[in-house]
């Protein structure tokens, strides 16, 4: 970029100009925030996969340029879920616990988990089988500290003779790791330690994990997604998309706790692969006393992947799921079974009338019903003959005060169509924590990612941006579903 | 304080009876009952026993109250006849006695035969009935295996004929009987009874509770207790109309604690309702039989009692405690010897009515006071958040019942979060319960050094559990490995044996710690051990607690040498538990 940018934005009267890109599948997009956080514009081009990834970001900024004439921006950052995301496996001990904890923390990253194994890996073949779902990266779990210490090396050692390129990241037991990292590294493997991931029974410790599959993925897997000039790839882009929506989740949670609504808050993604739904919960502990004591407690933040939920690749499963959970009547089914499976061979498919347009809102609608339901956790009560055992598993996402979409179907769905969707998720379903007086607000713009990405720049900036683009959603009284 | 979220259809059943409209219909039948009248009253000149209790408050008589029930009511009042002339000789007069009934009477009259017979009156006819109040010159109480029971209707009916003015109980709602399983009906019939009882109102008749029979005796915040009272009173007094009385005091060994209790009871009592009695301290006498200490113990307590009775006057009896209880059913001579005492400790404190410091008495019954006021609040929005109509006594009844002391306690305590605490929170006032279990704590640890050092078990990674609602063996437990210096990863309670196996394996644990009192024990061990197995993993395991289970058609077997046949360690102690973990570390070393 040329220095001239600095005196013509200085003439716009914008000062700095800072260009978020997402490397998608399809498009590259790509948005220009001022220093203040204002969103300028907004482009997109064809992500050129095949050939140099840069060929399609100069085309973006060229039609930057067309539309926002003499604004140029000086700094540069991206995030990417090209090339099919960040393919990643999980290796843990007990399946409810510490794989568990990896397959979250995982998630959380922006990662597609495309394989948990449980009990370890046994021997080469248990690993060349896992290799077989060509994860980018390999997440090995396992033991608390101070427990369980043998799992993480035998898989470490079934690992070693057959990784080849994948990085290892070891978030087991602390006493085992230097171990199993050296077994590792011996073998030539890129290997990377992170602290526990579930260090004691009743905790759950994402962060680490989730900050070292952010550096991993900039190091070792983008330069694979995405043909570009060597180290130019490595320098601009920042993290997964997904990691950039659930940073901008957090980030607004922060901007609505300072506004007087701290419950956390919930995205729904609707996308044409997955259904995805971030949640950040307030960082103290929920209330627990009455309550059967957990084994593996919740995130602050968390994501969940609803990969038979998207509005095209998956369009059929939308219909299955939200049938099979009693959402949908028999005769609505049928009139969306043949779009959908229209739709699932013709991902490109644009809606080309108002009844194919109503089409695409009824999926939308029926798979954020589904989504928030298999987000939220659920409670039970099991009387006895001494009183009554109250649990409560999964998220609690009661208190949650705002639900808000994201994602181009947002433009046509509206909040009051998040909140019937939310009452829809609420039917006949007492036992689920599902919001019970959330508001819900649309990110047409998809300003989430942005911000996401942005906040590891300038949190100002980030805030500010939120803060313009989702005003609204902050004012609205809250309706009790 | 953030609402729980309790599935509503598991606590009230969506066809519920409107317990509104019970209580109506109760009421409208008992119009035709008439009320009898007990020779006590007329020997006093008294409209009711209520009536008599007033006036002894306003005129500063002391009254006395002591327990009895044989099998029969002859026998029973002919031991009474005999306390009360031998009171004529020694110089005390005995006002009321709770007649102590057989269990079976809390079952419709047609299931008692079924029922094993326990010990305790029954009564079987109308001239049992009568003869409790005509016989002799002593007020007759009925306070247990009614009002909460599935005989309550039927009981009450036969107790309002016959002349009883204090029925009771209403704390003892959340009671199971053998035969028996449908809480609805035995909750409706509660309610019943207690309309009866309102009916009656005019005529002195009261409802009684005993609340250390109910919730009370398990909750460790005395504030806890304070608003489970100003609850039932709620409910008896505001929704169905009853005078209600709430006596208390056997779990209270502390003092202060007890009469700070009574002075807080008085505050809640508004309508002022003439508290049947207050019960001797029963849990203070040691496991030998030591009757001189145990009358020490026996002469304090009645004569705090009776000083708090003196300088705020509320109409109960009080009540001395038997020297024997602990060991025996008293006899008649022991009972007599009880009103003895009963009699000179008030005399003694008469003599002396300024001995006693109040201020931190009353310091606390405040401190209760605000404590029971933020209970009851939380204990009726977090019900209404439920869903639960709060209205509706029957509803609130029957979902108190089904959640539990220990869970109300943990959803609706007053006191401050705080994890050394076996129910996670620091009381406001902490009961003798909750004294008593810290002691035993202590007594554990205390016993574990008394041959050298406490057993280093250092190193020695341990899981414990409750395999049931109960926390309080595993708090000993936790608390006792812990001050040894094993490494305890506590699970809390009701927990499940895959969980245990679960933990056991991500933790690498050495010895298994579980807690289990639900009579289950040999086939909870075994499950474990399934679930252990399956994983691959073989801690040593200890069980402690009750351990027994129902076995080939026998109740409540002995399973200790079964468990150690599956390989189970069972343990009488902490101690034992303490010392059996010492030993595996040694083996594993």
């Amino acid at each position: 970029m040329s220095g001239a940018g600095a005196s013509a934005n200085g003439a716009a009267g914008v000062g700095e100009v800072i260009a978020l890109v997402d490397f998608g599948s399809t498009f590259t997009k790509l948005r220009a925030i001022s220093a203040q956080g204002a969103l300028l514009g907004s482009v997109q081009h064809r992500t050129t996969v095949d050939t140099d990834v840069f060929e399609g970001l100069e085309g973006a900024l060229a039609e930057l340029e067309r539309v926002l004439p003499g604004i140029e921006p000086e700094r540069m950052v991206a995030c990417s879920s090209a090339g099919g995301g960040l393919r990643l496996g999980v290796v843990g001990l007990v399946e409810d616990l510490t794989a568990e904890a990896g397959r979250m923390a995982a998630l959380s990253a922006g990662a597609r988990v495309v394989r948990v194994v449980s009990g370890g890996l046994a021997d080469a073949a248990g690993a060349r089988e896992l290799l077989a779902d060509a994860p980018d990266i390999l997440l090995l779990v396992g033991g608390t500290d101070g427990g369980e210490s043998t799992t993480l090396l035998s898989s470490a050692s079934a690992l070693a003779g057959e990784a080849g390129d994948v990085p290892i990241v070891i978030a087991g037991n602390v006493d085992a790791q230097p171990q199993a990292e050296a077994v590792l590294a011996a073998a030539g493997r890129c290997v990377v330690r992170a602290p526990n991931v579930m260090p004691e029974i009743g905790s759950l410790a994402p962060d680490g994990v989730r900050d070292v599959i952010r550096e991993l993925f900039i190091s070792h897997v983008i330069g694979g997604k995405l043909a570009g000039a060597e180290g130019r790839l490595e320098r601009l882009v920042r993290m997964a998309t997904p990691d950039a929506v659930l940073t901008g989740v957090e980030l607004l949670a922060r901007v609505l706790a300072d506004r007087g609504l701290p419950g956390g808050v919930i995205v729904v993604d609707v996308g044409g692969a997955t259904t995805d739904v971030h949640s950040t919960l307030p960082g103290e502990a929920a209330e627990s006393k009455g309550y059967k004591r957990s084994l593996l407690p919740q995130a602050v933040s968390a994501r969940t992947v609803e990969a038979d939920l998207g509005m095209r690749w998956n369009a059929p499963g939308i219909v299955d799921a939200a049938y099979g959970e009693g959402l949908l009547t028999d005769d609505e089914r049928d009139t969306l079974v043949e779009p959908a499976a229209l739709r699932a061979a013709e991902p490109a498919y644009l809606p080309d009338s108002p009844f194919e347009q109503e089409i695409d809102c009824r999926l939308a609608r029926a798979a954020i019903a589904v989504a928030l339901r298999r987000h939220a956790g659920q409670r039970r009560v099991t009387l006895t003959a001494d009183g009554a055992v109250l649990e409560r598993d999964g998220r609690d996402l009661t208190h949650v005060p705002l639900v808000l979409g994201t994602g181009g179907i947002f433009g046509r769905i509206g909040s009051a169509d998040i909140e019937g969707c939310l009452a829809l998720a609420h039917r006949g379903r007492e036992e689920r924590l599902l919001p019970r007086a959330a508001r819900a607000a649309v990110d047409e713009r998809y300003v989430l990612a942005a911000a996401g990405l942005l906040a590891g720049e300038d949190e100002h900036a980030a805030r500010a941006l939120l803060e313009a683009e989702l005003a609204s959603s902050t004012h609205e009284p809250a309706r009790r579903i | 304080m953030a609402s729980p979220q309790v599935d509503l259809q598991q606590l009230i059943p969506s066809d519920l009876p409107d317990g509104r409209r019970l209580v109506r219909e109760a009421k409208e039948r008992a119009e035709a009952i008439p009320v009898g009248r007990a020779r006590y009253t007329e020997i006093h000149g008294a409209a009711s026993d209520r009536a008599f209790k007033e006036r002894c408050r306003d005129d500063g008589t002391i009254t006395t109250y002591i327990n009895l029930g044989y099998k029969t009511w002859a026998e029973t009042g002919d031991a009474i006849n005999e306390i009360a002339a031998a009171g004529k000789r020694r110089g005390f007069r005995l006002d009321r006695v709770s007649l102590i009934p057989d269990r079976r009477m809390g079952l419709p009259p047609g299931l008692r035969e079924q029922a094993l017979a326990e010990t305790g009156i029954m009564m079987y006819d109308e001239a049992d009935w009568v003869g409790a109040a005509r016989d002799t010159p002593v007020m007759p109480v009925w306070n247990d295996h009614n009002v909460g029971s599935p005989a309550a209707v039927i009981n009450t009916e036969a107790l309002l004929r016959a002349g009883f003015g204090y029925i009771g109980s209403l704390a003892q709602h959340q009671y199971g009987y053998p035969l028996w399983d449908d809480d609805v009906e035995q909750m409706a019939r509660a309610v019943q009874a207690v309309a009866m009882i309102a009916a009656k109102r005019s005529d002195g008749v009261v409802l009684e509770s005993y609340v250390e029979d109910g919730f009370c005796a398990s909750f460790h915040d005395l504030a806890t207790s304070l608003g489970w009272c100003m609850f039932h009173r709620y409910v008896a007094e505001e929704l169905i109309g009853a005078a209600h009385s709430q006596s208390y005091g056997s779990t209270f060994a502390d003092p202060i604690r007890k009469q700070a209790f009574g002075l807080a009871m008085e505050v809640a009592n508004v309508n002022r309702v003439p508290p049947s009695f207050t019960h001797g301290d029963t849990n203070s006498f040691g496991v030998e039989e030591d009757f001189d200490r145990n009358a020490v113990i026996v002469a304090t307590d009645v004569m705090y009692t009776i000083a708090r009775e003196l300088k705020h006057p509320t109409g109960g009896a009080v009540h001395a405690t038997p020297v024997s209880e602990a060991t025996r059913i008293p006899t008649v001579s022991e009972l007599i010897d009880s009103l003895v005492i009963a009699n000179e400790a008030e005399q003694r404190a008469r003599a002396c009515p300024g001995i006693i410091d109040w201020a931190p008495i009353y310091e606390m019954r405040d401190r209760m006071v605000a404590g029971g006021r933020r209970v009851l609040a939380n204990l009726l929005s977090g019900l209404e958040d439920i869903g639960v109509d709060i209205r509706d006594p029957l509803a609130l009844l029957l979902a108190t019942r089904r959640l539990g002391a220990s869970t109300i306690e943990e959803l609706f305590n007053a006191g401050e979060p705080h994890s050394g605490y076996p129910r996670g929170f620091e009381p406001v006032v902490a009961s003798d319960t909750l004294v008593r279990l810290l002691a035993r704590k202590d007594e554990v640890l205390a016993n574990l050094r008394r041959s050298g050092p406490l057993p280093d078990l250092r190193g020695i990674r341990v899981v414990a559990a409750s395999g049931d609602i109960h926390e309080y063996g595993l708090f000993v437990v936790t608390e006792a490995l812990g001050a040894c210096g094993a490494k305890v990863v506590d699970l809390g309670t009701s927990v499940h044996s895959p969980e245990i196996a679960k933990v056991a394996v991500e933790t690498a644990a050495d010895a298994i710690a579980m807690s289990t009192y639900n009579g289950m024990a040999l086939s909870l061990g075994r499950q474990l051990h399934e679930q252990l197995d399956a994983r691959g993993v073989r801690p040593a395991v200890f069980f402690g607690g009750r351990l027994n289970e129902d076995l080939d058609g026998a109740e409540a077997v002995d399973v200790r040498s079964m468990l150690r046949d599956e390989g189970i360690v069972p343990c009488d102690t902490v101690e034992e538990m303490a010392i059996g973990l010492r030993d595996v570390l040694a083996t594993r070393a």
